[in-house]
């Protein structure tokens, strides 16, 4: 991995993403004036370097028309990634589009519920800048690759939100074990000819 | 006719009852020196589990019931199934070759089960067939282990196997009594009932304690007539039984709970002059081994579905002959799946091919439960596991019980916050109650005890 931008600029570049990108995005009807997400993601490849959107992508985003808060985070990064950094120091072809199109978004979206906390939330603002910069190769200028790496995992969404799952589980689990067995001990057992 | 209706109460504790089975039942329930039956109690089994003892029991005699010091194929398939189901499955064998690093695996222990019982429980595993069957507490660690009728169904193949191979030739099964299990108690649940892996064949739980009794003759005279084919208990009601002079002699008695001492095991055969086999069997595992023909001081590990190991407190397993601890791998609880799973009792074992015909391996010398009587200053003899009985009626993780010399007695617990002062003092005078009040009990709280070894009962009353 190599050292990106600092973390500060990513940050205070998210800070202040404008309006524009906020806005509903995918198609919309006649005379309403929606996002236009695949022409702002063909813009974004094509100035760090990489090829423009295939009939394969445009259609991967057109079935995905109704996923609001998934179609909004790849705004969101479409503005993070056109950081003057990325368009000078171009990351590896292909990165940032394997990104962009990655089931890593969609979870995000679903853990995250409402795509704007990517913008007003501290945490996962700087989430999404850390995951933006690892997703390249890059880590935060100033920082070492672990620290980078390590930082990441403390934020991660859907780490911690499988995490809460599976505690929520265990515990919905260990209630219902704990009734079953309160319930059944009031209750008899089951005959057997040998005691212990 | 009375005997053609099956009462709703009785088929719904046995869902396979059959007409023709009334007629024992009832001549067990309402001869003229019957106890008071405290409760009703049945197997539980629908015809799928039925078939699922019958399968159990037919690869009980057909299959191999031979290992070493590593476990045996069938038990790392089983174990590789268990990871995908059960969680403690899924973290203790992550990232571990079982063939190659058995010893890597963190056993499961008594504590894992009181405390971590979700993890253990597979996921799919569905609750609406639980039972709870009550533990004697004999050590120190009262498990409240949930079971699944199928699987004590199973009980009585093992138990007719124990039997057969210590020579017991009479069967258990059809229009008699197979067994009446003996207790002597202050307070235990007393049944009769039938059971349908045995078409039909009757079981009665009896306590000689005389206040279950009309008369003072009853106990022999019902024993007598019911003719079972043979006795279960623990040391100590066999003592009783013999104390109180009944004369009835079965085709075999079988001893469980408490470790039987030599001396014990010389006397039950000097009265009964029949096959004594002693079952080395706990709630959380189900019968584990029977003692050998042969040479009594070993026991057979009797299920062919279950890996026993003797390993270190770490966990490392110990060559032929160590002492070390009974760790068990397997069964066939859907609710309890063992991993390694730590008994608190120590043994050796001994493997190869035995001189009775038996080829699993042997526990030698095994040191468990004990038989403890307590004194009050009286004179009256009080019962370990009548102590254990109030012990467990509390939400208690462990204990550790012991009688001074000067008769006074000291109860130390582990437990949680449901433990409350209250309880602590209803358990105080429910047990000083058993010493008729002339004991005197203090009971403390020893968070350590979880984590020890503990000896649950001592008595140094002369």
């Amino acid at each position: 991995m190599k050292e990106g931008p600092s973390l500060e600029a990513m940050l205070d570049r998210l800070a202040a993403i404008p309006g524009d990108f906020m806005r509903e995005p995918g198609k919309k009807k006649k005379g309403e004036a929606g996002l236009q997400l695949t022409a702002l993601i063909n813009d974004l490849l094509l100035d760090t370097g990489d090829l423009p959107v295939s009939a394969g992508e445009i259609k991967t985003l057109e079935n995905r028309n109704e996923e609001r808060e998934y179609l909004r985070i790849l705004s969101i990064l479409c503005h993070l990634f056109h950081d003057p950094f990325f368009i000078k120091n171009r990351p590896d072809r292909g990165l940032i589009r394997k990104f962009l199109f990655s089931p890593k978004l969609e979870d995000l979206a679903s853990c995250a519920g409402d795509a704007e906390l990517f913008i007003t939330d501290p945490d996962r603002r700087e989430e999404l800048c850390r995951l933006a910069l690892n997703a390249v190769g890059l880590y935060p200028a100033g920082e070492t690759e672990k620290r980078g790496r390590e930082r990441l995992a403390t934020l991660d969404s859907i780490e911690r939100k499988k995490i809460l799952d599976k505690t929520r589980q265990a515990q919905e689990r260990a209630r219902e074990i704990r009734e079953a067995m309160l319930r059944k001990e009031a209750e008899e057992a089951a005959s057997k000819m040998s005691r212990e | 006719m009375r005997n053609e209706y099956i009462p709703e109460a009785l088929s719904e504790r046995v869902p396979l009852m059959k007409r023709e089975w009334l007629s024992l039942y009832n001549r067990m329930g309402e001869h003229p020196h019957a106890p008071v039956w405290n409760t009703r109690c049945g197997d539980r089994l629908f015809e799928p589990d039925l078939e699922s003892v019958k399968s159990f029991a037919l690869k009980l005699e057909k299959g191999s019931r031979e290992f070493g010091i590593s476990p045996p194929e069938s038990i790392i398939a089983w174990c590789e199934k268990m990871k995908q189901r059960s969680p403690w499955f899924e973290l203790k064998l992550a990232g571990i070759n079982m063939a190659n690093h058995w010893r890597r695996i963190t056993p499961m222990t008594r504590s894992d089960m009181q405390s971590r019982l979700e993890l253990i429980v597979p996921l799919d595993a569905d609750l609406s067939r639980l039972v709870v069957n009550p533990t004697s507490g004999t050590t120190g660690h009262p498990i409240p282990a949930p079971n699944h009728p199928a699987a004590v169904g199973c009980y009585d193949p093992l138990i007719q196997y124990a039997l057969r191979m210590n020579g017991l030739k009479a069967s258990c099964e059809g229009e008699k009594v197979a067994a009446i299990q003996i207790c002597s108690q202050q307070k235990t649940i007393t049944y009769h009932t039938v059971h349908s892996y045995l078409d039909g064949a009757g079981f009665a739980k009896i306590n000689l304690e005389e206040k279950n009794w009309r008369t003072e003759e009853s106990p022999a005279l019902y024993i007598e007539e019911m003719k079972p084919v043979f006795l279960s208990g623990d040391p100590y009601s066999f003592l009783d039984y013999i104390r109180r002079g009944i004369e009835y002699r079965p085709g075999a008695i079988l001893s469980t709970a408490i470790l039987m001492e030599k001396v014990v095991r010389e006397k039950l055969q000097g009265y009964f002059r029949c096959p004594v086999v002693d079952m080395y069997s706990l709630n959380e595992t189900g019968p584990i081994a029977y003692s050998c023909p042969d040479d009594p001081s070993k026991l057979h590990i009797l299920p062919h579905d279950i890996f026993v190991e003797i390993v270190s407190e770490k966990g490392e397993p110990l060559p032929e002959g160590d002492r070390g601890y009974i760790a068990v791998t397997g069964g066939r609880n859907p609710y309890l799946p063992l991993l390694r799973y730590i008994t608190g009792d120590t043994a050796s074992m001994s493997y190869g091919k035995c001189t009775c015909g038996e080829t699993s391996p042997a526990l030698v010398n095994l040191e468990g439960r004990k038989l403890v009587l307590f004194r009050s200053r009286s004179g009256k003899i009080v019962n370990s596991i009548d102590i254990s009985g109030i012990i467990r009626s509390f939400p208690v993780y462990s204990f550790s019980y012991i009688q001074h010399a000067d008769y006074t007695c000291r109860l130390k617990v582990s437990a949680g916050g449901e433990l409350t002062t209250g309880s602590i003092k209803l358990m105080k005078e429910n047990i000083e109650s058993l010493f008729d009040n002339d004991v005197k009990l203090e009971i403390e709280r020893d968070a350590g005890l979880l984590k020890n070894k503990i000896i649950p009962f001592i008595c140094e009353a002369e």
